[in-house]
């Protein structure tokens, strides 16, 4: 019997759980996404990449956070290493670590979204102060996490040694949300 | 059911029906349950806290001292609530507290009797004789109020957060016109009420308001509020503490018309903050001012105007200023007699049509021990007196302005000697102060006449109550300034004026203008007490909110989490992860189990999910020369695929942290650090580079949550490794002890090492920690006929004390440095800078008498010692300085004794000496031994 090899049997923390739905809410799981960190101060000059921090920018297949003064997070559904986006530039003058097994990704949409998140988390939410292609690392009862605003949906990135704790944390927010 | 003989003819709400003390009752939607009960005349609803005094509602608001009631039942159960505060609803049900086996009759009424035995500080004293403890028991249970709950509390408490522009607590006219400005001017406003409906004053008090009757204002202000999406107004909520930087917490009431549920507390951030919290009255000071009926003027005003409750038919005014008259004039139009306005000024001006005024007199007596009946009145000059009949008393003292939030905040305050009061004066940045809160309108309004009590010439006997919660008299701050207790801190301590749940919102002033009084001093250089929050009380599941049973201490899970239960494990959680502590097999207990995942350990192979180790990523040109200067270990010589171990100093030389650094490539090291150190490390790494050297080119980063790691280890453990497809040698010449690979394991890409804190060969196998599941399966898979067994951290424990491994947190403490654990050399022969260095150099931390790390054998059986037994020299001989202790203690599978390791000043020359450990009572004859119990020169790891 020819058993699955190892590295297609990838176990992810929150596989199995069932979205959170509600007429104002969607809460999921998304699949694991490449993550990778980023660090150059040569390099923002020469790529497309986001300047300002808190604020996120597009790089073909990926998606840039800047999330620290000679950082960023790149994150994308591809499994593709992210060096060949950076192919042209001088290769001593970044740094690339993979992340991508240390983060959970979860998608908050709807109109409750930031209820939600405020229920945990003293980031301002309001939409003037926090919205669409803005990032920042946070505090949310307790969690670190990660949030990345896209165009109508949050996505969160948690630990994943955190992520079945964060889960439930949201499954029991969202059930106590008055609309 | 009694009627409402009280209720004044007006639009009539809804009735509801409510009990109270277990007796039914109707009152009206809108109803306070301190006004349904004065609509039927209630007004004995209390007992006071030491002497058990019949006590009626003072107040109409969160001021009211007296009328605390208990609600609900099971979980539910809302005691010390104050009855001025619940919204009624049907089927309350309330009851009073402090008062056994009825309000009526109350057998703590005694102590009344004995209050000249209790005065202040009383307790500190007597009940000495024969111990305190003796009388212990008997004061916890007379002591307090109601009682706590002892069911857990069903309902739900969240704790929301909110950014605002401006933030304006009160809804009052002045607070409702900063709303509206703000507002208007497109800021992001969140207004706060505490009441169920905004307005404040003016939802009962007709004056007009910008030349309109105040409820037409009221009015116009909210319709146009409500068309304004950038202004949010909140109600039943209460703001409970203004902190810096204008972070202020309010308890919101879930659920309308107060019924028993969950709050909601917010925490608020807000750019800037308008405090529109208006002003409390304060109660004049006489002669059995206390009993009931006898309340704030306000309050019988308010009753009258929103209620459309009398609470007496006949009222006597008693007052020191102006507003106490406008009491007088609502009471005359409602109806209701004013037996005579009592007003301290001798020439005062103020007037009301057709009642008696008594200028220039005080009320020296009352009478009517469950309810005022008769008030007796003097002049202040002794020569004329009168006996007044009454069934309820208006008293008014004067007005205080509400500063605690402000006061909180920072803000100071200034004795206004013409308002009577203290008043804001500097105010904090970000912070604004307005309307009566400010003082604005006191003096106006007011004309208040200075008056802490009546003269004892006037009233030589009976108490004039000054606290009414806590029963603190005139005497009893005459006492403490007596024994000479100069600041009002120490008065409030020592008389606990201001300290019951209402936190003196009405006695504060007057307690501490007696004070001065006393003491030769101005209300204005006596000061106030600090503000502290919470403004009122809390429940403390607000405080807790939803962090409760799982929620309360989330835990980290392994990668393998899933796959634990399926082999039985015992999860336990060891600092935020949950991890196996072991796993027993049919029939064993946990001591059975360990005992067999030790063996398996030292015979065959063991596995364990070591994930949670740190694992901080530094990589760059100056990465050696940057960890060099974090830890106490030279990496200088450190070749690349080689690892070492490390200890981490404080700046202040002792051991912080130990792990493993490993190099992977020329400019790539990994530190390894404890498994609950990783983030703490990682931001000490960040902290350093940035703050100490940033030339230093460097990137570091936590890639713990990246990898999940496996632990083999066992003389198996490499015939198990190698049955794996790997693109590595993992023979013994190949990858040697303190060794480092990276390559792939089952296609999976691994970075293996070679370490080990069993004592055995061990191979730490980091992967992405998706596949670390996969690959413990596949390890079993291939294992089963090597013995492999999964072993849990109390194993893990026993294995590394056998081999007289550290567990820092274990064998070091605030005080350990490497010196005494045996790493002194480490530290003495590297030459460059590191984190700790300068301060190993001091005499202290190098003397002979250091506790230093040692083995301990018990000669008396098998038993181990207990962790944390002190070590001596004889049960004869006391020990009277730092000596030893016992660190770990288990029972050693495989040496069959017990093991433990210890810290003893002087210990590496006190090889074989015996000594004793006590613990619990008992001396127990041990030996000190090499802490190395088990493969003491270490052969096995090379293996």
């Amino acid at each position: 019997m020819v058993s699955m090899p190892l590295i297609a049997q990838l176990a992810e923390p929150l596989s199995g759980t069932q979205p959170i739905r509600r007429p104002d809410l969607l809460v999921e799981a998304l699949p694991q996404r490449s993550v990778f960190d980023l660090r150059s101060d040569k390099l923002h000059a020469a790529q497309p990449l986001p300047d300002q921090p808190g604020t996120c920018g597009e790089l073909g297949a990926w998606r840039a956070l800047r999330l620290r003064p000679d950082g960023w997070l790149l994150i994308a559904a591809t499994c593709e290493h992210p060096a060949r986006s950076f192919a042209t530039a001088p290769q001593d003058a970044l740094r690339l670590t993979d992340l991508s097994h240390g983060y959970a990704c979860i998608c908050l949409q709807g109109t409750a979204m930031r209820k939600l998140l405020a229920l945990g988390t003293p980031l301002d939410l309001r939409p003037d102060r926090f919205g669409p292609n803005q990032c920042a690392r946070t505090w949310c009862a307790g969690f670190t996490l990660i949030l990345d605003h896209r165009a109508d949906a949050i996505e969160v990135y948690v630990d994943t040694s955190c992520a079945v704790a964060f889960w439930a944390w949201l499954t029991d927010a969202a059930a106590g949300l008055v609309p | 059911m009694t009627l409402e003989d009280f209720r004044l003819p007006g639009p009539p709400g809804r009735p509801l029906t409510f009990t109270f003390n277990a007796r039914t009752y109707i009152g009206r939607e809108g109803d306070t349950l301190a006004s349904a009960l004065l609509a039927h005349g209630v007004h004995f609803v209390a007992r006071s806290f030491k002497y058990h005094r019949p006590r009626g509602f003072l107040a109409a608001g969160r001021e009211e001292p007296n009328a605390l009631v208990a609600l609900g039942s099971g979980g539910r159960v809302d005691t010390n609530t104050q009855a001025t505060c619940i919204e009624l609803f049907a089927g309350l049900e309330a009851r009073s507290i402090n008062a056994w086996p009825s309000l009526r009759f109350d057998g703590g009424a005694l102590l009344g009797r004995l209050g000249r035995f209790m005065p202040s500080g009383f307790y500190y004293k007597t009940f000495f004789w024969p111990s305190w403890h003796f009388f212990e028991r008997h004061i916890r249970r007379a002591a307090g109020l109601g009682v706590a709950p002892t069911q857990v509390d069903p309902d739900r408490y969240d704790r929301p957060n909110r950014h605002c522009d401006v933030l304006v607590v009160g809804s009052g006219p002045a607070g409702l016109a900063a709303a509206l400005e703000r507002g208007r001017a497109g800021a992001d406003v969140l207004l706060l009420e505490q009441e169920p409906e905004p307005g404040g004053t003016l939802r009962w008090d007709e004056r007009p308001v910008d030349g309109v009757a105040a409820s037409e204002w009221l009015g116009r202000i909210l319709a146009e509020l409500a068309t304004l999406p950038n202004v949010t107004l909140l109600t039943r909520t209460v703001v409970v503490s203004h902190l810096d930087h204008n972070l202020l917490l309010a308890v919101q009431q879930a659920g309308e018309h107060g019924e028993s549920g969950g709050q909601q507390l917010w925490h608020i951030r807000a750019g800037h903050v308008i405090l529109a919290t208006g002003a409390i009255e304060r109660p004049l000071v006489f002669p059995d001012n206390d009993r009931p009926g006898i309340m704030l003027a306000s309050a019988v005003r308010r009753y009258a105007l929103q209620y459309q409750v009398a609470v007496g038919s006949r009222i006597v005014v008693a007052t020191n200023n102006d507003d106490a008259y406008r009491t007088a004039q609502v009471l005359l139009a409602a109806g209701i007699q004013v037996a005579a306005i009592v007003d301290s000024r001798a020439h005062s001006d103020s007037v009301c049509q057709g009642v008696p005024i008594h200028r220039g007199a005080v009320i020296t007596r009352t009478r009517g021990r469950q309810r005022v009946h008769q008030v007796q009145v003097r002049t202040l000059d002794g020569a004329q007196h009168w006996r007044i009949d009454c069934d309820a008393v208006a008293m008014s003292g004067g007005w205080n302005p509400t500063v605690q939030l402000f006061c909180q905040r920072g803000g100071k305050l200034r004795y206004d000697t013409e308002a009577v009061a203290f008043v804001p004066a500097e105010c904090p940045p970000d912070v604004d102060i307005i309307g009566a809160a400010a003082g604005q309108g006191l003096v106006a309004s007011s004309r208040t006449m200075p008056l802490w009590e009546v003269a004892p010439q006037l009233a030589p006997s009976a108490k004039q109550w000054v606290d009414f919660h806590n029963d603190v008299t005139v005497a009893d701050i005459a006492l403490a300034a007596l024994e000479n207790f100069q600041s009002v801190e120490h008065l409030k301590r020592y008389t606990t004026l201001g300290m019951a749940p209402d936190q003196g919102k009405t006695s504060n002033l007057n307690g501490l203008a007696l004070l001065g009084e006393r003491t030769g001093r101005a209300p204005g250089e006596v000061g106030t007490t600090t503000f502290r929050p919470p403004f009122v009380p809390l429940r403390f599941g607000v405080v807790g909110g939803r962090d409760r049973g799982a929620l309360y201490h989330p835990s980290r899970r392994l990668p393998t989490d899933a796959l634990q239960t399926g082999h039985g494990a015992q999860m336990a959680d060891y600092g935020a992860w949950l991890r196996p502590a072991f796993y027993p097999a049919a029939g064993e207990d946990m001591a059975a189990a360990i005992h067999r995942e030790v063996t398996a350990v030292r015979r065959a192979v063991g596995i364990l999910d070591y994930s949670p180790l740190g694992k901080i990523q530094v990589v760059g040109a100056h990465a050696m020369t940057f960890l060099n200067q974090i830890v106490a270990t030279n990496l200088a010589t450190l070749k690349v695929g080689s690892a070492r171990y490390s200890l981490t100093l404080t700046e202040g030389g002792i051991i912080s942290d130990d792990g493993i650094v490993s190099r992977l490539g020329e400019d790539l090291y990994l530190l390894g650090t404890t498994s609950g150190a990783a983030e703490r490390m990682y931001f000490l790494l960040e902290e350093w580079h940035q703050r100490e050297a940033p030339s230093l080119s460097v990137r570091i980063t936590n890639v713990t949550g990246h990898w999940g790691v496996l632990m083999l280890s066992g003389p198996k453990a490499r015939e198990l490794l190698g049955r794996c497809s790997l693109d590595f040698d993992p023979s013994a010449a190949a990858f040697p002890h303190m060794s480092v690979r990276q390559g792939h394991i089952e296609g999976i890409p691994v970075r293996a090492s070679r370490v080990s804190f069993t004592g055995e060969v061990s191979f730490e196998l980091a992967v992405p920690a998706g596949y670390a599941a996969a690959l413990w399966r596949h390890f079993f898979a291939m294992g089963k006929d090597l013995g492999l067994a999964p072993i849990g951290i109390e194993a893990l424990d026993v294995l590394r004390i056998e081999k007289g491994f550290i567990h820092v947190g274990g064998e070091t403490d605030g005080s350990t440095v490497p010196d005494d654990v045996g790493y002194g050399a480490m530290c003495k022969n590297k030459k460059t800078d590191f984190i700790g260095r300068r301060t190993l150099a001091l005499p202290a931390l190098n003397g002979a008498e250091r506790l230093q790390l040692i083995g301990l054998k018990p000669l008396d059986g098998t038993t181990p010692l207990a962790v944390g037994a002190q070590l001596a020299p004889s049960p004869q001989r006391p020990v009277t300085r730092l000596y030893g202790h016992v660190t770990s203690s288990v029972w050693s599978p495989t040496l069959a004794a017990p093991v433990a390791l210890g810290m003893l000043a002087g210990g590496r020359q006190r090889g074989g000496e015996r000594l004793f450990a006590w613990s619990a009572g008992a001396f127990r004859p041990v030996e000190v031994v090499d802490p190395r119990r088990y493969d003491p020169e270490g052969a096995l790891l090379s293996g």
